[in-house]
């Protein structure tokens, strides 16, 4: 019969409780990472879709009411978020008021669901640089706690053959092994989704001057 | 609306949450399984015998050399230290059938012969005992130390005579693991490998039983044994621990050392056993174990 003490419930049934703590942190660390990426990915990716499919009919109709009406149906898309909020101001001068003043007011509520928009972006995404960063020295953490406990154990022993020495240090490296394991998809989610990120902030950047200028330049 | 967004989104999160952990313990669940499949694709281990064998000392081969009848005397005492082949031991395991199921206690493995024709067998045995005779009769007329006397003759005379009534008396050699009992032609108590056979049962088991030998450094120490003499006291305390072979492995050599010294004291020596002690050898092995 297979003898489970020399698999992986070997490995963790003979960890010491501060690298089990350290093993728990890692795998929750791993799974909030997972949980992460997925979830951004989704959400950038359909952002990135919707805005430029709204930005296709934008610089095709160049009417904000139609423009208005079409952003209704891409919620999720960046672009046509900073737009509504644009177009809600616009409307809340109604042709009242200096345009001077108007074109400041429109201007200033883009500005502002773009922060929010850019805020929304990154969300959760710092965690993964976080993760990235700290999960290896977390590893690091319990196998070195490990290793002293073994060497301590060993101590006791009195003996330093490799095949006493060698089962502690066993487990106390699968500490780190799973702090890479955890930090290798982390540092590569938030790679992925900075640059990402980065692509959708610059479009934003670059179309809010024109969508102000789409409220005063209607034909 | 935003209200409304928000909730969406952060459902959408838990949603992914919850699949992240189930993923994990999928991934567990499939490394665990992996695990136990390769596992199992290996060869079981089969189980870790001790092969017990007699090392005939120098004056029990030549105590053997004057008995016609232990055939096994004509052996070069390194030959009990020698493994037999798995193949062999797979034999063994079978046919042995009073000792406990990891230990072996055995004479030495002869190499099968051919059969002979009997009167070339005749012959040779008559060649035999021809030879035997000589070295009997050289042994017989041993070199007189300057001085001696003729008390000292009949002394020599008498010891013999007293040997070969306790000889008459512990049993016949068919008792014995390997060589016969006594070294009395040295007119020493030595015992050497005399230990009857149900005494060298009971002590490999206690033996084996005190043989805690880690299963990983049995996957890697195939083929790999350890040939042990150790002297047995009358009280049955180990005097000496002699290893004849050891171990690439210097921890099987030291569980076996382990083994040893937390094994003693052992039984008693039977009465008449041998004063002094008695040696008898063990080759530990982990048989069978494949990769």
């Amino acid at each position: 019969m297979f003898d489970l003490k020399f698999g992986i419930i070997g490995l963790l049934s003979d960890a010491g409780a501060v690298v089990l703590f350290v093993l728990a942190i890692l795998l929750l660390f791993s799974i909030v990472s997972w949980a992460i990426i997925a979830f951004k990915f989704g959400y950038i990716r359909k952002s990135l879709k919707e805005s430029k499919a709204f930005l296709d009919y934008f610089f095709e109709v160049y009417s904000v009411d139609k423009a208005f009406t079409k952003s209704e149906e891409y919620k999720s898309g960046s672009l046509a978020r900073i737009f509504r909020s644009g177009y809600i101001e616009y409307r809340s001068f109604d042709g009242k008021g200096d345009s001077r003043h108007s074109r400041a007011r429109i201007a200033l509520a883009i500005k502002r669901e773009a922060n929010a928009e850019n805020k929304r972006l990154a969300s959760l995404v710092p965690f993964l640089a976080t993760v990235g960063n700290t999960a290896p020295f977390i590893g690091l953490f319990g196998t070195v706690w490990g290793i002293m406990t073994s060497f301590h154990a060993i101590g006791f022993t009195q003996s330093a053959s490799l095949a006493v020495v060698a089962p502690g240090i066993s487990e106390a490296l699968i500490a780190t092994a799973a702090g890479l394991a955890a930090a290798i998809p982390a540092v590569m989610g938030y790679n992925y989704l900075t640059q990402k990120i980065g692509v959708i902030e610059r479009d934003i950047e670059e179309f809010a001057s024109d969508f102000v200028d789409a409220f005063f330049n209607e034909p | 609306m935003k209200k409304v967004q928000r909730v969406h989104s952060e459902k959408t999160f838990y949603f992914w949450l919850t699949i992240a952990a189930i993923l994990h313990l999928v991934v567990f669940s499939v490394s665990l399984f992996l695990q136990i499949l390769d596992a199992r694709r290996q060869v079981e281990p089969k189980i870790v015998s001790i092969t017990l064998v007699s090392l005939p000392t120098e004056e029990s081969v030549s105590a053997i050399e004057v008995k016609p009848s232990a055939t096994k005397a004509g052996l070069p005492p390194a030959a009990p230290v020698s493994l037999p082949s798995p193949a062999e031991k797979r034999v063994k395991a079978v046919s042995s059938t009073p000792l406990p199921a990891k230990l072996k206690a055995v004479t030495r493995a002869l190499p099968e012969k051919k059969p002979v024709p009997t009167s070339a067998k005749k012959q040779d045995l008559a060649r035999a005992l021809e030879r035997l005779k000589e070295v009997v009769g050289n042994k017989a007329q041993p070199p007189q130390p300057p001085g001696s006397t003729v008390k000292t003759a009949l002394a020599e005379l008498e010891k013999r005579v007293n040997s070969e009534k306790a000889l008459a008396v512990s049993g016949g050699s068919g008792e014995r693991a390997g060589v016969s009992s006594g070294n009395r032609v040295a007119g020493k108590e030595y015992g050497g490998s005399g230990a009857s056979l149900a005494y060298k049962k009971r002590i490999a088991a206690i033996i084996q039983d005190n043989w805690d030998l880690a299963n990983p450094l049995l996957k890697n120490s195939f083929g790999m044994s350890v040939a042990v003499r150790i002297t047995i006291l009358s009280d049955g305390s180990i005097g000496q621990i002699l290893f004849v072979k050891k171990s690439l492995s210097e921890y099987l050599n030291n569980s076996v050392k382990k083994a040893l010294e937390k094994s003693s004291p052992l039984p008693p020596l039977p009465r008449g056993e041998g004063a002094q002690g008695v040696w008898v050898a063990f080759v530990f092995t982990p048989e069978g174990i494949e990769q």
